[in-house]
C-alpha cells in the first residue's frame, strides 16, 4: 500500500504534465494563425503592425460560463482590462449571443458617453452600454477604437469561442479595410476551430 | 472515456458556418509558409484552401 503512493503521485503529476504540454502546444498553433491574420490585416487592411491585436477566446466554466482568452499576438504592450467577459458583455459577448461576425467602432460609440456619472451610466441600455458596467467601463472607454470578432463554430454547430482583432485609439485606427478585417477574422476562426479539434 | 462521434466531411475539415472567400484563405495559407509555419499547421491550412475553392467551384 505504501509502496503504491509514490506511483500514485508519479502517475497523477505525469497526467498533468502531458495536459499541461498539450496545452503548450495547442497555444502555440494558435498563435501561429493569430500571427498570420495579423500579418494579412496589417497588409489589406491598413492596420497597425505594433498596436493592432489578435486574440482567441474559449467559452470556459459550466455554471457561469465566460470567455477565456487562449492566445494572443500583438507586439506592443497593453494592460489588460481585467474584466471577465461573460456572454452579455463587450462585443465578444456580442458575437457570441448573436452568433455572428462583429465590427464596432467603439471610440465613437463611447464618446458620447466618457464623461457620464455612474447614475446616468446606469441609465442607459444594455446594448449601448455594450452589458458593461460602471467600473467595467473606466479602464477600457480610452483603450479602443475597433472591436471586430468572429465566431468559432464546432462541427456539431456550437459557438465555442471567437477570434478578435482591436486597436487602439489613433488616426490610424479610423482608416482600416472592414471587409479585410472581417475575411482575415473569419477564416482564423475557421483554421481555429479545425486546429481545436485536430 | 466514450465520446460521441462527430462525422467529419473527407479531408476532416468542419463544415463552413461562416461563407470564406478563397483569395483571402490562399493568402493566409501563404502568410504561413512564410512564417515557416509547422506542417501540421500548413496541412489545415491546405485543407481550407481546399475546401473553399471546392465550395467556390461548386456554386
Amino acid at each position: 500500500m505504501t509502496a503504491a503512493i509514490p506511483l500514485l503521485q508519479y502517475g497523477i503529476s505525469e497526467r498533468g504534465e502531458r495536459a499541461r504540454r498539450k496545452a503548450l502546444e495547442r497555444e502555440q498553433k494558435l498563435e501561429v494563425f493569430l500571427a498570420a491574420c495579423l500579418v494579412y490585416v496589417v497588409r489589406n487592411a491598413g492596420a497597425d503592425f505594433e498596436h493592432t491585436g489578435i486574440q482567441a477566446f474559449m467559452v470556459r466554466g459550466k455554471f457561469r460560463p465566460r470567455h477565456v482568452r487562449l492566445a494572443k499576438v500583438r507586439l506592443g504592450a497593453v494592460p489588460t482590462s481585467g474584466i471577465v467577459w461573460y456572454a452579455d458583455k463587450g462585443v465578444i459577448g456580442k458575437c457570441w449571443t448573436e452568433r455572428a461576425a462583429q465590427y464596432e467602432d467603439v471610440e465613437t460609440h463611447f464618446a458620447r458617453y466618457k464623461h457620464l456619472s455612474r447614475v446616468d451610466w446606469e441609465q442607459l441600455a444594455p446594448a449601448a452600454r455594450f452589458g458593461l458596467t460602471y467600473e467595467d467601463f473606466q479602464p477600457v472607454k480610452d483603450k479602443y477604437s475597433i472591436v471586430a470578432a468572429a465566431p468559432i463554430i464546432d462541427q456539431r454547430d456550437r459557438y465555442v469561442g471567437c477570434v478578435t482583432a482591436d486597436m487602439p485609439q489613433s488616426a490610424a485606427a479610423r482608416g482600416i479595410s472592414r471587409a479585410a478585417i472581417q475575411a482575415s477574422l473569419a477564416t482564423t476562426a475557421q483554421l481555429v476551430s479545425v486546429a481545436l479539434e485536430s | 472515456m466514450w465520446k460521441p462521434r462527430v462525422n467529419k466531411p473527407p479531408g476532416g475539415v468542419a463544415h463552413i458556418t461562416i461563407r470564406l472567400d478563397a483569395t483571402t484563405v490562399n493568402a493566409h495559407l501563404a502568410i504561413l509558409r512564410e512564417l515557416n509555419a509547422p506542417p501540421s499547421v500548413i496541412r489545415i491550412a491546405e485543407r481550407l484552401a481546399e475546401a473553399t475553392s471546392v465550395q467556390v467551384r461548386g456554386e
